[in-house]
């Protein structure tokens, strides 16, 4: 029975990262991340294998090196690099904002990326023993999951104090994940010690991720909720002005126009009632609850943008110190746009 | 300074600032909570995320029992925030 065997073999290598995939979805208490968008994830990781398949046989034939030492010296950093240019999107854009939807974005494009690669082994060698696709399935495809997905939390991590967007917090984070898929492949000559090992951290090292994630991401929604509140009040009931937040605004009379003002005032509100709306929507979702729908929140977006675009460049670097639409904040008009 | 208590009435009585210092002491309070249960916000003067979280977990619980939390005398402002916040359908307003 060869087709049974070829799905025994596909379903040994490519399940145990599916599983743990969905495990981490279904852990996500603030549903972060729509099933849609993993889907897109591992979609973006079978194409980055794809894309790695070229560029590796091509740097193969261009070092003259032999295929475990190219395994071990080249390849770990051209497939983070590429598995990582999804993330690092997702990322700078602001699509993944906090640990936990990070974390889940980047098991996925990991999990895209080893099934592409099972899938061509298997087409490759059909007639190897079951152990291999055991060890391709629990060791190699969770590595590659687990790899971007530190790849993604470090950035985030690194990216706090620096700003996810600036340089250094990727090279640093794609070395480390370049050298964890080094040491992995340089101790495949032990393929069940490397697999074994792999299945002793990842849980844990994820385990620890989640916990500092949802411990952040409360703290922020928290905060976040609060300051939005308070400022929310003070601009109804006209109080503003005699606040430090008041006293700044008036300050910024003296280099922009008074209308330029008034639309600063305007988004600044906006950006209250806005924010509101996506932490009260991420508060009921860990109840299980859907926020009712907001018949006015695309034409809110739509007046967010038009006034981002009448307050200009330079007003919106002057009302960063009181926005609430910045760093992690940024990520609420994704959630928004997603609801509109 | 937070007091949580029946009263005569029936309903909850919350006065104070429920802020995340006094959030435990509404849960436990609260969990005691039954059926359809009316709270009071008139005395209260300021209610922080945590207080609003404590809400929303209470009200599932007695949702999944057929009952319900009913908010009455609400601020303006507050009233403003659950609004914009998308609790409108999850709660009953009075």
């Amino acid at each position: 029975m060869p087709e049974l065997n070829v799905a025994a073999r596909a379903a040994v290598a490519c399940l145990p990262v599916l599983l743990f995939l969905a495990s981490l979805v279904l852990l996500d208490t603030f549903r972060l991340v729509r099933r849609r968008r993993v889907a897109v994830a591992l979609l973006a990781g079978g194409v980055a294998a794809l894309a790695t398949y070229f560029v590796n046989t091509a740097l193969l034939d261009v070092t003259g090196l032999p295929p475990f030492r190219f395994a071990v010296l080249v390849a770990p950093l051209v497939e983070e690099t590429v598995k990582g240019a999804y993330l690092a999107w997702l990322i700078t854009t602001r699509r993944a904002g906090f640990l936990v939807d990070t974390a889940i974005l980047g098991f996925a494009v990991g999990a895209g990326f080893a099934i592409v690669e099972n899938a061509y082994y298997l087409s490759q060698l059909p007639d190897a023993p079951l152990l291999v696709w055991a060890i391709r399935g629990l060791g190699t495809a969770l590595m590659h999951g687990g790899v971007t997905a530190l790849l993604g939390l470090m950035v985030q991590g690194f990216g706090e104090r620096r700003g996810a967007g600036s340089g250094r917090p990727w090279l640093t984070a794609l070395l480390i994940a370049a050298l964890l898929h080094a040491l992995f492949n340089r101790y495949m000559v032990q393929p069940v010690v490397a697999t074994a090992l792999t299945l002793a951290i990842l849980p844990g090292a994820m385990a620890v991720a989640w916990r500092l994630g949802e411990r952040r991401l409360r703290r922020w929604l928290g905060r976040g909720f609060d300051l939005d509140s308070e400022l929310l009040g003070l601009i109804r009931d006209g109080q503003v002005t005699t606040t430090p937040v008041g006293r700044y605004l008036q300050s910024l009379r003296e280099s922009f126009r008074p209308d330029v003002v008034a639309d600063m005032l305007c988004l600044l509100r906006l950006q209250c009632e806005l924010s509101l709306r996506a932490k009260g929507t991420l508060l009921l979702r860990e109840q299980g609850f859907a926020p009712t729908r907001d018949p006015e929140l695309a034409a809110k977006l739509a007046e967010v943008r038009w006034l981002e675009k009448s307050v200009g460049h330079a007003g919106l670097l002057a009302l960063r110190p009181l926005a609430r639409w910045h760093g992690a904040d940024a990520w609420q008009r994704h959630l928004l746009e997603e609801q509109s | 300074m937070f007091a949580i208590g029946w009263h005569d009435n029936g309903s909850v009585r919350l006065e104070g600032r429920l802020d995340a210092a006094s959030a435990p002491q509404a849960r436990e309070f609260l969990t005691g909570v039954q059926g359809i249960c009316r709270l009071d916000f008139t005395r209260l003067d300021y209610i922080a995320s945590a207080g609003l979280g404590i809400l929303i977990a209470v009200q599932r619980r007695l949702r999944d029992d057929g009952g319900g939390l009913v908010l009455a005398g609400l601020s303006p402002h507050l009233r403003e925030v659950l609004g914009l916040a998308g609790f409108e359908g999850i709660f009953e307003f009075e």
